[in-house]
């Protein structure tokens, strides 16, 4: 099994082999991430699939200054922002966005699923770039000035995002579902 | 610290990235606030919540099997993946930069032929005389000399040859002779 550093000297190398290794390290975390930035499982794949091509093959220009999955990220970003791009200008009807149902999920709790499907679709009724904030921050776990070097914009610009697509959420997501409340229904059945 | 700045710093005192001096202004402010307090306990359970909820949603899903073999295969190969925004720039861009820049091109010189005016005196004439005569008097003011109406005609033709502009080929004929009237003619005769 090779660290990070033998990752990134094989890619540099054009090592084959670095790809078993970089699909079994940030494959799946790559493949959520895709799925929740742009909400359909199959674009997600080919979105993986092109992240990994793209880092292979512009292994040279990563200089070590972040983590290999932040390099990796940044690159699944850009992609995801193109696909924003091209599918906002194939759409044409009049029919809401296609949004893919998220995956069954295997919670034995009913009330978690229904609120995890309710965050869902409200997740991918925000504009890419409020989705984009909402994923860093809430499901990769960044600090603000994280998300902010990620994106390339300002840490003021990051909070303004957070500010309005958390008050879209509010809008969104269903009251009863005490999301936004700190005694929600939700943290009250899993302390 | 007063609410406002409070509450624009909260995801940075959740992630304790403050410094040291305004992270304690901050807890400060919390302690004696009811409102900021209530806001950040919010903005926390919205955190905890969005976060075990997203990876609730997420925590079954697998890279599929073939996309290995198909990244090895696409980097063996050194073919561009088709979806990938450098093979299209590729396709589509190019072409239609290059039709941009021609466009540009044919719009200067167009513009540039049609503003040009030459500095001849006759083709600085704005008006066509209704007498070819009274233009060939006309043009020799111009040259400020009525004596050289000939050479003037000359002139004219000289550059009706060079493919002056039309018109001047038809004033610079000479005036055709008057016929008399038909009732004229029987007197005399």
């Amino acid at each position: 099994m090779m660290d990070e550093a033998d990752i990134v000297a094989a890619m540099k190398g054009g090592d084959a082999a670095a790809v078993e290794e970089l699909v079994c390290l940030y494959g799946d975390r790559l493949l959520r991430s895709a799925y929740l930035l742009c909400g359909n499982e199959a674009d997600a794949q080919d979105l993986v699939q092109d992240t990994l091509i793209l880092a292979f093959r512009n292994a040279r220009r990563f200089r070590g200054k972040s983590a290999l999955y932040t390099y990796l990220h940044g690159i699944l970003l850009n992609l995801t922002r193109h696909y924003h791009r091209k599918r906002k200008r194939v759409v044409y009807t009049d029919q809401p966005p296609d949004l893919a149902s998220p995956e069954p999920s295997l919670s034995r709790d009913p009330d978690a699923a229904v609120a995890s499907s309710a965050l869902m679709d409200a997740i991918q009724q925000l504009s890419p770039s409020h989705r984009e904030v909402i994923i860093l921050r809430y499901y990769e776990g960044m600090k603000i000035h994280e998300i902010a070097r990620q994106i390339g914009v300002t840490k003021g610009t990051v909070k303004s995002r957070l500010h309005y697509a958390v008050s879209r959420l509010r809008q969104l997501i269903p009251e009863e579902l005490n999301l936004f409340s700190a005694n929600g229904t939700y943290d009250r059945r899993k302390p | 610290m007063n609410c406002k700045r409070c509450q624009k710093l909260i995801h940075e005192y959740l992630d304790d990235a403050l410094p040291s001096g305004l992270q304690s202004s901050t807890e400060e402010h919390l302690k004696a606030c009811d409102d900021c307090r209530k806001a950040f306990a919010q903005e926390r359970a919205f955190s905890e919540s969005a976060t075990k909820l997203l990876r609730e949603c997420v925590h079954s899903m697998s890279l599929h099997p073939d996309i290995l073999p198909k990244v090895q295969a696409a980097l063996e190969s050194g073919a561009p993946s088709p979806s990938l925004p450098g093979h299209r720039r590729k396709v589509f861009l190019r072409p239609a930069l290059a039709l941009g820049v021609a466009a540009v091109l044919v719009t200067v010189v167009f513009a540039m032929l049609r503003n040009h005016q030459p500095p001849h005196p006759i083709r600085r004439a704005q008006s066509v005389p209704e007498h070819p005569q009274s233009y060939i008097m006309c043009m020799a003011t111009m040259y400020a000399d009525e004596t050289k109406t000939d050479w003037i005609e000359r002139r004219l033709i000289v550059e009706m040859k060079n493919g002056v502009h039309g018109y001047l080929k038809i004033i610079a004929t000479k005036p055709p002779k008057p016929t008399q009237p038909k009732e004229e003619k029987e007197a005399e005769s």
